[in-house]
């Protein structure tokens, strides 16, 4: 009985499995198909999956445009930039919040959840003026400043609950042979603490890869543009290149998926700690 | 050397955070804050101070009302679907059945949905519900679909659409945080669970709810501001269309702000917005607080 | 804390500071380029234009539509001829108005700016746009500019004509002998066309760039000589007894059902990516999108007329123009550029601008292009035919907030197709928004 018992939950189970697999993976399919047709063949019908003018020649027009390799490049240089400098402040601070109660910490805190409450598209003209005083204007540097301060509000929140897990003991065990807090923070928590980086370090590079709004602004020339803008330039005003607009976003999606893969052990880890005290 | 005393050593850690948020944060939005008491904000080379003007005048807008109920669906549905999803899928990638390559394969097939641009799910999603798209094909099994049936254009069902593209998007975040804390939560909890006779329903309720309770607070939080915000999406695939039936308050400050180009209520807005998630944002601290005592 | 750790501290502040400054500096070049320009400003007051030290800024979304360098090799032959450097800014057709505003109220705008006629009044009031008369644009290089009370601001390059294109396989396999040139045979076309089970016509009503009031809607009642604007050029649609009529045509469509599913939503992209693929017979769309459709065997013509409609046809159009911004330090420069892209180097060399319009079946705005189409479709080349016949008229540019008065106007088309308000209620409405945007 309870053989047949586990045998049945096991089936419902496995089909689940596929189910959620197919709900989440069909329409990505759906994004490679388009991308191997030619650009007339995709409005079809009947739609097929793959039809006669199947062939690379999105990707290969992607790849061989050196203007689009651009796009990857730069978004390769300001999404590792985000995610160090997100990381380094966003561990400092969380550092505090996890170690020291002090005057203004619950103000601190709540200014950190609630500045992500206004909506990006009204903060644009202001936060633009700011960078240009500051000379920053079509820089890598407008755009690794704006993701970081973007990203870092997540960081801390769950650095913060990372480090709560960790017993303060560690901390001050360095401190009594004489460390400083400071290097209880690096040489300690800090790499025990790869986990959590890791998770929030997928986060924030998901972010600085996939942003569009601010990269739009804040960039001007062809060689400052990031991935994002280069697939929005695909859709013109009298007709739109769907086919190599799905091929730049499958490549753009792979090194984020290659990341997950090398790191997936960690975040699943980093998560949990992360998450389960925050 | 006071300054480096035990006393400033908080604030020396926080400072460049501070530093970066008050720059580059608090004084644009208290800028947006400022744009929405005045007439004319930015494009205007002299605003004229209205005082509350601008705040009379939203909320008499129907358009805005319609703005908010619209939101109010939008978030609450994805929310609360991300969570029911999120936490489903986890438990299959957690559950005894299969093997660890099985669960390494499905986990990254599951989180697909997350590591693409806005626009570019909205354009997928718009390619696959054309009325000659492949879903209207593979549905067409169905007597009630055919290759005329619409999607994002039935004003009585485009919110809905709308809701599932969001969902369909947003879940891997939850999923993979759930998931982490399932690992979290010690074994001997159901064994013990499992002698007193519990049966997976109750050790559900019981352990895995009470157990995981502190994260899904803080990730629908989280979640619940960046739904909020969620505007690409929404704007590639309908405009706000048909008819307004998706407009949500992101799509209404933008149509105020770069449509209307009228700032002023663009950022009144706004102004309302960060007001209510000021108060969610106290919630929330408070709510850690108490999970860490 | 000790001095040591501050060091530390220090030192990893330091080792951040040097990365960014370096990643900094790799994207400084721009910033130089534009420091350079203000020098040569000073040091050249304005001598013979073989100075080498000025950059034009071009703000587009052309480059992304033209065969891939085309552009810039324009920009590289002008800078050849006059040491004048163009410099082109492209960003994505949808966003350059976001771009625009922002650059605009920044101080970060191009010294030329491409213009769409729903911006223009906008553009004008923010002051964002110059006169380009008084910067030096020869007038009489130009069919047309776009003025604003009196002055011109905004010079088209490029008119893109409206036609509608007509897939014959599917009238034929419908049983529609002649393309149908009047309304009444346009809606027995559509009914032959639904009864055999294909999609007639499309209408695009989405709201994320609402251009099909213009290009389809109104397109097809200027065809008929039907107005937004009264005798004296106020616009009155309240009690318009054209637009009326044109509005009750559409609705016969609609209950027909003969317009193509998923109109509230459809954007012109879409409509037109449709038609290529042969899912409806009768289209409205730019004749910029003509080469591709490769697949299909279609005409392009004329809109069909109001059955007792004799005159000439008015069509739509649409344009590629540009704007010297206000703010721009080189407006003579500027206009030179401008006055090439129109005449060349003396005035009277139209190559240029008839490359353009050849290369996208446009129609050059210059008075000295001829352009020479016999490379463009077939379809092309007669329906220039039809377009010398007749003229073009767009009654949206340069009305005021033309971006949302027509989102409005479209959601209550649509409602009015979808049979909750009257013909009446829509003209009304119609009226209130023009009213409202003319403050």
């Amino acid at each position: 009985m309870v053989g047949s018992y586990k045998k049945t939950t096991k089936v419902i189970v496995s089909i689940l499995l596929v189910l959620g697999g197919l709900f989440s993976a069909f329409p990505i399919f759906w994004m490679i198909c388009s991308s191997l047709k030619a650009n007339s063949a995709i409005f079809a019908w009947p739609p097929k999956f793959f039809d006669k003018t199947a062939s690379l020649s999105s990707y290969i027009a992607v790849l061989t445009d050196s203007s689009k390799v651009r796009y990857f490049i730069n978004s390769y240089i300001v999404a590792v930039c985000v995610v160090l400098l997100t990381l380094f402040v966003g561990i400092l601070a969380a550092y505090a919040f996890s170690r020291f109660d002090f005057p203004g910490k619950g103000i601190f805190n709540s200014l950190i959840v609630s500045v992500q409450a206004i909506p990006p598209i009204v903060l644009l003209i202001p936060y633009m003026g700011l960078i240009v005083a500051m000379r920053l204007f079509n820089t890598y540097f407008a755009l690794i400043l704006t993701y970081l301060i973007t990203t870092l509000p997540y960081c801390i929140l769950m650095m913060t609950g990372y480090f709560n897990t960790l017993s303060r003991e560690l901390d001050e065990a360095v401190m009594i042979d004489g460390g400083s807090r400071w290097k209880a923070l690096w040489s300690v928590l800090v790499p025990i603490s790869i986990p959590g980086m890791v998770s929030v370090g997928m986060y924030t590079f998901m972010q600085a890869w996939n942003e569009y709004l601010f990269a739009l602004a804040l960039t001007q020339t062809n060689n400052m543009r990031t991935v994002p803008i280069g697939i929005n330039l695909l859709m013109g005003q009298h007709g739109y290149d769907w086919s190599q607009m799905m091929a730049m976003s499958v490549l753009g999606s792979i090194p984020v998926l290659i990341l997950f893969i090398f790191f997936q052990k960690y975040f699943i880890a980093g998560m949990s700690s992360g998450g389960v005290k925050g | 050397m006071k300054l480096t005393g035990k006393k400033t050593a908080p604030y020396r850690y926080l400072a460049p955070t501070i530093i970066l948020m008050i720059v580059f944060m608090v004084i644009p939005i208290c800028m947006v804050i400022g744009y929405s008491f005045v007439d004319g904000a930015v494009v205007s080379q002299n605003p004229e101070f209205v005082g509350l003007e601008n705040y009379k005048t939203i909320f008499a807008d129907s358009e805005y009302i319609g703005a908010i109920s619209n939101t109010i669906i939008f978030v609450v549905v994805s929310v609360v679907a991300h969570l029911v999803l999120g936490m489903l899928f986890a438990m299959l990638l957690n559950s005894k059945y299969f093997g660890t390559r099985t669960k390494t394969i499905a986990r990254v097939v599951y989180i697909l949905p997350w590591v693409f641009t806005a626009s570019v799910v909205a354009i997928l999603w718009k390619l696959m519900l054309q009325p000659s798209g492949i879903v209207n094909y593979l549905l067409s099994v169905f007597p009630q679909i055919s290759q005329n049936t619409e999607w994002l254009s039935n004003r009585s069902i485009a919110l809905g659409v709308i809701c599932f593209i969001n969902i369909w998007c947003g879940y891997p975040f939850y999923m993979i945080s759930i998931l982490a804390g399932l690992q979290g939560i010690s074994g001997d909890l159901y064994e013990s669970a499992a002698i007193d006779g519990s049966t997976a329903t109750k050790s559900f309720l019981h352990i895995t709810i009470p157990q995981l309770k502190p994260i899904l607070i803080s990730i629908a939080m989280l979640d619940f501001i960046w739904t909020l915000q969620s505007f690409n999406v929404i704007w590639m695939l309908t405009g706000g269309g048909p008819v307004n039936s998706t407009e949500t308050l992101s799509i209404y400050i933008y149509k105020k702000a770069f449509q209307k180009v009228d700032y002023s209520m663009a950022a009144t807005a706004a102004t309302i917005l960060l007001v209510v998630c000021i108060f969610i944002a106290i919630f929330y601290v408070k709510q850690q607080k108490k999970v860490r005592e | 804390m000790k001095l040591s750790t501050i060091l530390k501290k220090g030192l990893a502040v330091g080792l951040m500071g040097i990365m960014v400054a370096s990643l900094a500096a790799c994207g400084g070049k721009e910033e130089g380029k534009t420091d350079a320009k203000t020098d040569a400003k000073t040091e050249d007051g304005g001598s013979d234009s073989k100075s080498s030290d000025v950059t034009l800024k071009f703000q587009q979304w052309w480059g992304a539509e033209l065969p891939e360098g085309y552009l810039d090799d324009i920009c590289a032959k002008y800078e050849e001829e006059t040491g004048v450097k163009v410099e082109l800014l492209t960003a994505p057709w949808a966003d350059t108005k976001t771009a625009i505003t922002a650059g605009a109220t920044n101080g970060t705008i191009a010294d030329i700016i491409s213009v769409d006629g729903a911006w223009l009044s906008e553009f004008v009031d923010m002051g964002v746009l110059t006169d380009v008369g008084a910067a030096g644009v020869d007038s009489s290089l130009a069919s047309d500019i776009w003025k604003v009370d009196g002055k011109g601001y905004v010079v088209p390059v490029l008119n893109f004509a409206y036609p509608m294109y007509v897939n014959m396989d599917i009238l034929k396999d419908s049983g529609v002998d002649a393309i149908p040139t009047t309304w009444t045979e346009l809606r027995d076309a559509c009914k032959k066309i639904t009864v055999a089970g294909n999609s007639a016509f499309a209408l695009n009503l989405g709201t994320t760039n609402a251009n099909g009031i213009q290009n389809v809607f109104m397109g097809t009642g200027w065809g008929s000589g039907i107005s937004l604007k009264d005798d004296s050029g106020a616009y009155k649609t309240k009690d318009n007894a054209g637009l009326a009529s044109l509005a009750e045509m559409f609705k016969g469509l609609y209950d027909d059902g003969s317009l193509y599913p998923g109109m509230s939503t459809l954007e012109e992209s879409e409509m037109t990516s449709n038609f290529a693929a042969g899912n409806c017979a009768f289209t409205v769309a730019s004749a910029a999108t003509m080469s591709q459709f490769t697949d299909i065997n279609f005409e392009a013509t004329t809109i069909p007329v109001k059955d007792d409609f004799k005159d000439k046809s008015g069509i739509c159009y649409a344009s590629w123009a540009v704007g010297i911004s206000d703010s721009c330090e080189n407006k003579e420069e500027a206009a030179k550029f401008i006055n090439y892209l129109l005449g060349g180097m003396d005035g009277k060399d139209g190559s240029a601008s008839a490359g353009l319009a050849a290369t996208m079946s446009a129609f050059p705005n210059s008075t000295v292009a001829e352009p020479d189409y016999s490379k463009a479709p077939k379809q092309f080349q007669a329906y220039y035919d039809l377009y010398k016949e007749n003229y073009v008229i767009n009654e949206f540019i340069g009305l005021p907030n033309a971006s949302d008065v027509m989102t409005s106007m479209t959601n209550d088309l649509t409602t009015y197709l979808e049979g909750d308000i009257d013909s009446a209620t829509l003209l009304t409405n119609w009226q209130g928004y023009l009213d409202e945007a003319g403050k």
